[in-house]
């Protein structure tokens, strides 16, 4: 019956929950946290105990089954966004749509939705092949690379740089500023602050530009947006601004850099896509399932019995989404990368009213990213010699994949000035 | 007032009737009678997608065609074909009697 328990080994379950740390899971001989995810679930699944207490960062209520988590994200009345992100980043205003409730949420939501469906971000599939190359183009004729900074780092900074109808070239500072907030911030509040505010000032002037001069890119259409009546506030404007670069740039950044060094090392995979093209993007669905990059959080506003454990108003919850993905009540075989997976109900992207904005474009961004990797350097190796970092926080997933590969010829187009101006930027850092 | 029957054709192939009221959306009437494969997530807002079907047959009703949100909606779900519908944008009339719609295989 507990097929998992038999080759579980004797681990303590309430120690497991007690130590949890979503921002600093054990990293194993891999160089990755999936061998403790992993034990962790086998653990969970032994007992039938999916919910947990973690006494880290003051204590919080820990949920690492699969229907636990989907009930919980599903109930907005007995749970509020507000404790979405744990501990809180260095913004000052709660962040918009991902920490407000209804009926708030659902009126800025509806604004916005329409400009993140297919017919509207398909617009930049081709800036983003073209982003591609040219920043193939700066190491293939070097066989070897880092392609977790020089690959997966800068391409979510242009795509973001694009949607918002800012100069690409404008990338770095997207970085440099969420870095900031979401790092620099829980280690140097002090050092971030200026930085947050620069960010801040920054957007105040794009916004009032577009107001005026609009152009075809998503944040000209939800300036514009109107439904019922109804249009977003400048503070909004602003809100919107910075969830894009909270929500949108880390965890496309990680997804990326995840699927570079899996298809590093699994030759199979990689050939299966390079002779199969149009499996790439239930590949990607599968690579966000089973490299799930975050968790999220919740605040417990009714109090609710689930998984065995009562939760009280107020306190904190955190759903183990990469350890839930994992779950074999939802998923045969969990621990298989399946891409032909049938019916994959994942929760990387979240679901319900809160179901990932950027998620139609994150799923064509990776697919496009890998596609055109692979064209260009079809055959590649993860370099023994180099440095492998799987980056840990509130997202994670591998930072630098340094990789060997016959050196190839540059394609020769012209370098944009997004590319240019990360290249420096990636060259000083 | 005559009653309003709608019949789902579930992802097993399994036949729903289901009653339906004027006011309600097709949505509704369908999760109130808890059709499998209707999981309607944003509750009515044509946010989601997942309340999906193919009109199989119309009933009596001549349906207006999707507004430019559902038609983007549509777009963004795993199958659409030309007959698909977001069922919570159908308001429930007395001309829907006999209408027939399949649930998609997955509404992801
Ligand atoms: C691999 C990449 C990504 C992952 C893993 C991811 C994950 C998620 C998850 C799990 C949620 C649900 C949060 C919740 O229920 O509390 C979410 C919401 C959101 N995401 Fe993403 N995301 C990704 C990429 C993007 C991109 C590219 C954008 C924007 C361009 C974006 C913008 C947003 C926004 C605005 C929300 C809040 C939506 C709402 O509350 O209505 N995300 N994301």
């Amino acid at each position: 019956m507990n097929a998992p328990a038999a080759t579980a080994p004797q681990v303590d379950l309430k120690a497991l929950y007690a130590g949890y740390d979503h921002l600093d899971p054990p990293i194993g001989v891999d160089g990755t946290p999936w061998a403790y995810f992993e034990q962790f679930r086998d653990a969970a699944a032994a007992e039938k105990q999916w919910v947990g207490w973690s006494e880290k960062h003051g204590g919080f209520w820990v949920v690492t089954g699969f229907p636990e988590c989907d009930q919980i994200i599903k109930d907005v009345d007995g749970f509020s966004s507000t404790g979405v992100i744990f501990p809180k980043y260095a913004v000052t205003e709660p962040l918009m749509l991902a920490e407000q409730d209804e009926p708030e949420h659902m009126r800025a939501r509806r604004l916005v939705n329409l400009s993140f469906m297919p017919r509207n971000v398909t617009q930049y599939g081709e800036a983003m092949q073209k982003a591609v190359h040219e920043l193939v183009d700066g190491f293939i004729e070097d066989g070897k690379a880092d392609v977790g900074r020089i690959l997966a780092d800068p391409i979510p900074a242009i795509v973001t740089a694009l949607i918002m109808g800012l100069p690409a070239e404008d990338g770095p500072l997207f970085d440099y500023w969420t870095t900031a907030i979401t790092h620099q911030f829980l280690v140097d509040p002090e050092g971030a602050k200026p930085k947050i505010a620069e960010m801040y000032a920054y957007f105040e002037k794009n916004i009032a530009r577009r107001k005026v001069e609009p152009g075809t890119d998503v944040l000209s259409s939800v300036i514009n947006a109107e439904v019922d009546g109804e249009r977003l506030t400048h503070r909004e404007l602003l809100g919107f601004s910075t969830v894009l670069l909270i929500g949108g740039i880390e965890n496309s950044a990680k997804l990326i850099g995840t699927s570079l060094w899996r298809l590093g090392w699994d030759v199979e995979l990689r050939r299966r896509l390079i002779r199969h093209p149009d499996r790439m993007q239930a590949a990607v669905d599968e690579l966000l399932r089973y490299y799930t990059p975050a968790p999220i959080g919740r605040i417990v506003r009714r109090e609710t019995t689930i998984g065995g454990v009562t939760m009280q108003p107020g306190q904190q919850v955190m759903l183990g989404l990469p350890i839930a993905n994992r779950d074999h009540r939802e998923f045969a075989h969990p621990d298989a990368l399946i891409i032909d997976r049938p019916n994959n109900r994942h929760l990387a992207l979240g679901t319900g009213l809160h179901v990932c904005l950027g998620s139609h474009l994150i799923r064509m961004e990776a697919r496009l990213v890998l596609s055109e990797f692979l064209k260009r350097v079809p055959d590649y190796t993860i370099d023994p010699t180099g440095i492998l970092k799987w980056t840990t926080g509130q997202v994670g997933g591998m930072s630098r994949v340094p990789i060997r590969f016959q050196p190839g010829t540059r394609r020769g187009t012209e370098r944009g000035k997004g590319v240019d101006a990360w290249l420096r930027h990636a060259s000083r850092a | 007032m005559a009653s309003i029957t709608l019949t789902f054709i579930d992802p097993t192939g399994k036949e729903h009737k289901v009653e339906a009221f004027p006011g309600q959306s097709v949505m509704r009437a369908a999760k109130s009678a808890m059709v499998p494969g209707i999981e309607a997530v944003c509750g009515g807002n044509c946010i989601c997608g997942t309340c999906h079907c193919y009109i199989e047959a119309a009933g009596g009703a001549a349906l207006p065609e999707p507004d430019d949100t559902e038609a983007a909606m549509l777009e963004a779900t795993p199958e659409p074909r030309p007959e698909s519908r977001l069922t919570c944008q159908i308001p429930v009339t007395e001309n829907l009697d006999g209408m027939v719609l399949r649930v998609p295989a997955s509404q992801h």
